[in-house]
């Protein structure tokens, strides 16, 4: 029973640590919470229903055209954030929930509230393994997302582009006068948090089937996850959320089954709480 | 008295006269959309002190709706009278508002959205898997037979009045101006002298409370309760009214969410309904983004 | 003899850094000492630990007798210290009297203090522009309005922070004969921090010197004038 919970634990707290390292990725380039990263992650998940099933592209051009709309999505989203004239933190919360809201209407005016499902994924088998049974589109996600989070981390670390939306994300000053372009840095990230975002909610949709506020769950477990890392670390990030589906499989076995999904929403809640600006990340001097 | 302070009073006093004699020749369809915008209205008038006044971000207040809507509606059920199920649902809100201001108080910007809509989402999200309040399949309210269609009307006129005189004298009492003064430094408040977390308690708790009475008389006037009324979409609505108003005056918010909730009944097409979250995102973008005074610079700059 | 404000052996460090080592200070009822020292000497840190936004590692602050440490700020401001900033800090969407009525607020309600705000608006020259926001005031106004925000706050001790920079040479003649129209009737201790000389002459009883985080010498400004202490700070 235990491996079974661990592992179902283990698939969903992947997807909540692709969603809180998409949070965490532009938390860390703008101080800013984007909550329009789910309904964007939406939006570009109905995109594919429409180009790979209703037009029946191949999903090999609608796939990556899909993850650049995702990339766009974010980047627009940075650059619109980066247009609000005296920008403070009140301003920049309430654009994005209106950029998640205006995201929901579209999808609910084009497609309805319904639920739909989006067959991109191969049937699903089971294999067994010992006396294990696994879902093969699990372990498909499980990789995917695995793999992502590993290119993400590599790619930071390791490539050019990489060190350079660090060292912006860092010392933006610093990076300023190494001639590095802060800005075009944090709409990348931002760019880039779509992409995973979208990529999320591509993996999730088997699960949960395309429906508008799909993302609305994943959102909140995602930011759950970023608030348990320390919002700025994407390791941090991943952790909390591979912890936090553990923490559900167990609680939904072992406690309660219905109210699983507000143990998040009580941990957001009780980690601010203790520590108002999540765990992990250092106090800043307070500044008149 | 100032011209604009006479302006201000006949206004109320033609929009009183409006309202008290609408059921004389109103019809039965526009007596329940006044209803529903007064409700919205009054919601609308709590997050206007925490978010306008105090710059403090809500993304919770549905939930706090659904805290007044269902205590009326099982507390009728138990037989009590509407007399008592009202204030003692306003009355739970706030003390529920104290569980958000909690762990708020020691937040800013970001933070605080997250927390409150963990708080709103969470709210709704207990009840909706809560047997004694009907869980998913909702729960019945059942009005007081005393009750006819006009009572409840003269009932919310009446109330949201009463909410608006208390929305406005706090507004301009010293407890209004701290609120103006913890959103716009709050650091500096504390070098005046002034406990913020404090004003700030008092601020959630207040909007709450707002949130609870509208949610009190919601309950009445849908005669049905299911957590999906109370989802997050209505927390945002709300805060579109009151952005689109201007946020920093209370007849603002009130004047926003009667034409946003106009709009969203009236002018749009039942079966593009969902245009209204378009709207409502549209709006709360192009007035973060100043589009509205920036387009006015330009057409003062170009034509005038 | 007691003192209004009295600081001993105050020290404070900010990591490694030391930013005040030494500190001993003493301010008499009803006067006014100005501090004086180069960049970087820990001013702004004295300041900071006396209106309760550091809390010093070392030493002793005492206020009318009372222990200022681990008070919070407002507990602080509430027991009648009150500070200006080197930038006027004023709430961009407050009126001028919307200003002094904040500062009244946490002593009592807003209802028949009018008299008395408009009181020290006239005394701060400040009557024509009560209806004002910051935004339309001279930068000597809003220095002004800080001034009066300090007396609504019924202060004691107002500790002023670089009144004079930014200041015009007729608004610094215009500042010196406010402060001192207002001491004579409010009768208020100041902690002076200034750079012009000219201002702290015209201004304190008694005169500071610190350098590196130590108070080196308390006297009148004569007695400073001629220690060694200050010849090794001009030299």
């Amino acid at each position: 029973m235990v491996i079974t919970l661990l592992s179902t634990g283990l698939l969903i707290g992947c997807l909540y640590a692709l969603m809180a390292l998409a949070l965490s990725l532009s938390y860390r380039a703008s101080e800013i919470t984007n909550f329009a990263q789910g309904d964007t992650a939406s939006l570009s998940a109905y995109l594919l229903l429409l180009w790979a099933m209703n037009w029946q592209w191949s999903l090999y051009i609608a796939l990556p055209l899909v993850l650049l709309f995702a990339f766009g999505l974010g980047w627009m989203t940075e650059r619109l954030l980066a247009w609000i004239p005296d920008p403070n933190h009140f301003k920049s919360v309430i654009l994005t929930l209106g950029l998640q809201i205006l995201c929901f209407g579209i999808i609910t005016s084009i497609w309805g509230s319904e639920q739909q499902s989006l067959h991109i994924f191969p049937q699903a088998d089971l294999l067994t393994l010992g006396q294990w049974q696994f879902n093969s589109r699990d372990l498909i996600s499980f990789g995917v997302a695995v793999l992502l989070m590993l290119g993400v981390g590599v790619g930071l670390r390791y490539s050019r582009l990489g060190l350079m939306i660090q060292a912006s994300q860092q010392n933006p000053t610093a990076a300023r006068l190494l001639g590095i372009s802060v800005s075009k840095m944090r709409a990348l990230s931002f760019g880039i948090s779509g992409m995973i975002g979208a990529i999320a909610a591509l993996l999730i949709s088997p699960i949960v089937s395309l429906d508008p506020s799909m993302m609305w769950e994943p959102l909140l477990k995602g930011f759950a996850a970023a608030v348990l890392g320390g919002m700025r670390s994407l390791k941090g990030a991943i952790l909390g959320g591979l912890l936090l589906g553990i923490a559900e499989s167990f609680f939904g076995y072992y406690i309660s089954l219905p109210y699983k999904s507000l143990l998040a929403l009580t941990l957001i809640v009780i980690v601010l709480w203790l520590k108002p600006r999540g765990l992990g990340e250092a106090k800043h001097q307070i500044k008149l | 008295m100032a011209p604009k302070q006479f302006l201000k009073y006949s206004i109320g006093i033609l929009l009183g006269l409006g309202l008290l004699s609408l059921p004389l020749f109103g019809s039965a369809a526009s007596i329940r959309l006044v209803e529903l915008v007064l409700i919205y209205s009054i919601a609308g008038m709590g997050l206007q002190l925490l978010t306008g006044q105090a710059g403090l971000i809500s993304l919770g207040q549905a939930g706090f709706m659904a805290i007044g809507a269902y205590t009326t509606a099982y507390l009728l059920q138990l037989g009590w009278p509407l007399a008592l199920a009202i204030p003692l649902a306003v009355l739970l809100s706030g003390l529920v508002g104290i569980l958000l201001a909690i762990p708020a108080n020691r937040l800013s910007g970001p933070y605080l959205a997250i927390v409150s809509l963990a708080f709103g989402i969470g709210i709704s999200s207990w009840i909706s898997h809560t047997n004694w309040l009907g869980a998913s399949s909702g729960m019945r309210v059942l009005t007081p037979q005393q009750l006819p269609e006009t009572g409840l009307y003269f009932m919310i006129v009446i109330i949201s009045f009463v909410a608006y005189i208390g929305a406005s004298v706090l507004r301009s009492s010293k407890w209004g101006l701290i609120w103006q003064g913890i959103r716009e430094q709050e650091i500096l408040i504390a070098h005046l002298g002034i406990k913020a977390a404090y004003y700030k308690s008092w601020a959630f708790v207040i909007c709450a409370a707002f949130a609870g009475l509208a949610g009190a008389l919601w309950a009445l006037y849908l005669t049905y309760l299911s957590p999906t009324s109370f989802g997050f979409t209505l927390s945002i609505s709300l805060l579109a009214g009151i952005v689109l108003g201007g946020l920093y005056k209370l007849e603002g918010a009130i004047l926003g969410i009667a034409l946003l909730s106009l709009l969203k009944q009236n002018l749009l097409p039942t079966d593009l309904s969902s245009l209204g979250w378009v709207l409502e995102g549209a709006i709360l973008m192009l007035f973060m983004l100043a589009l509205p005074q920036r387009l006015w610079q330009i057409i003062q700059t170009k034509w005038l | 003899m007691s003192y209004l404000l009295q600081i001993d052996d105050l020290g404070h460090q900010f990591g490694e850094i030391v930013a005040l080592e030494a500190v001993d200070l003493s301010l008499a009822t009803q006067s006014c000492l100005a501090i004086v020292g180069p960049n970087g000497a820990g001013k702004s840190t004295l300041f900071n630990c006396i209106s309760g936004l550091y809390r010093p590692l070392r030493g002793t602050l005492s206020f009318r007798g009372q222990s200022l440490l681990g008070k919070s700020i407002e507990q602080i401001a509430r027991l009648g210290i009150a500070r200006t900033f080197q930038q006027p800090k004023l709430f961009a969407s407050l009126s001028v009297l919307q200003h002094l009525q904040l500062a009244q607020a946490p002593y009592g309600p807003l209802r028949g203090t009018l008299p008395l705000l408009r009181q020290i608006l006239a005394d701060c020259g400040l009557s024509a522009l009560q209806g004002q926001k910051p935004p339309s005031l001279s930068f000597g106004q809003q220095k002004s309005l800080s001034i009066a925000r300090c007396l609504a706050s019924h202060a004691q001790l107002i500790l002023l922070d670089e009144p004079a920079a930014g200041l015009s040479e007729a608004e610094k003649t215009a500042f010196i004969h406010l402060i001192q129209d207002l001491r004579t009737k409010y009768q208020f201790s100041i902690l002076l921090v200034e750079h012009q000389l000219t201002i702290v002459e015209a201004l304190a009883d008694e005169v500071l010197l610190l350098d590196q985080g130590k108070s080196l010498i308390q006297a009148n400004w004569e007695a400073v004038k001629r220690s060694t202490e200050w010849q090794k700070y001009k030299g």
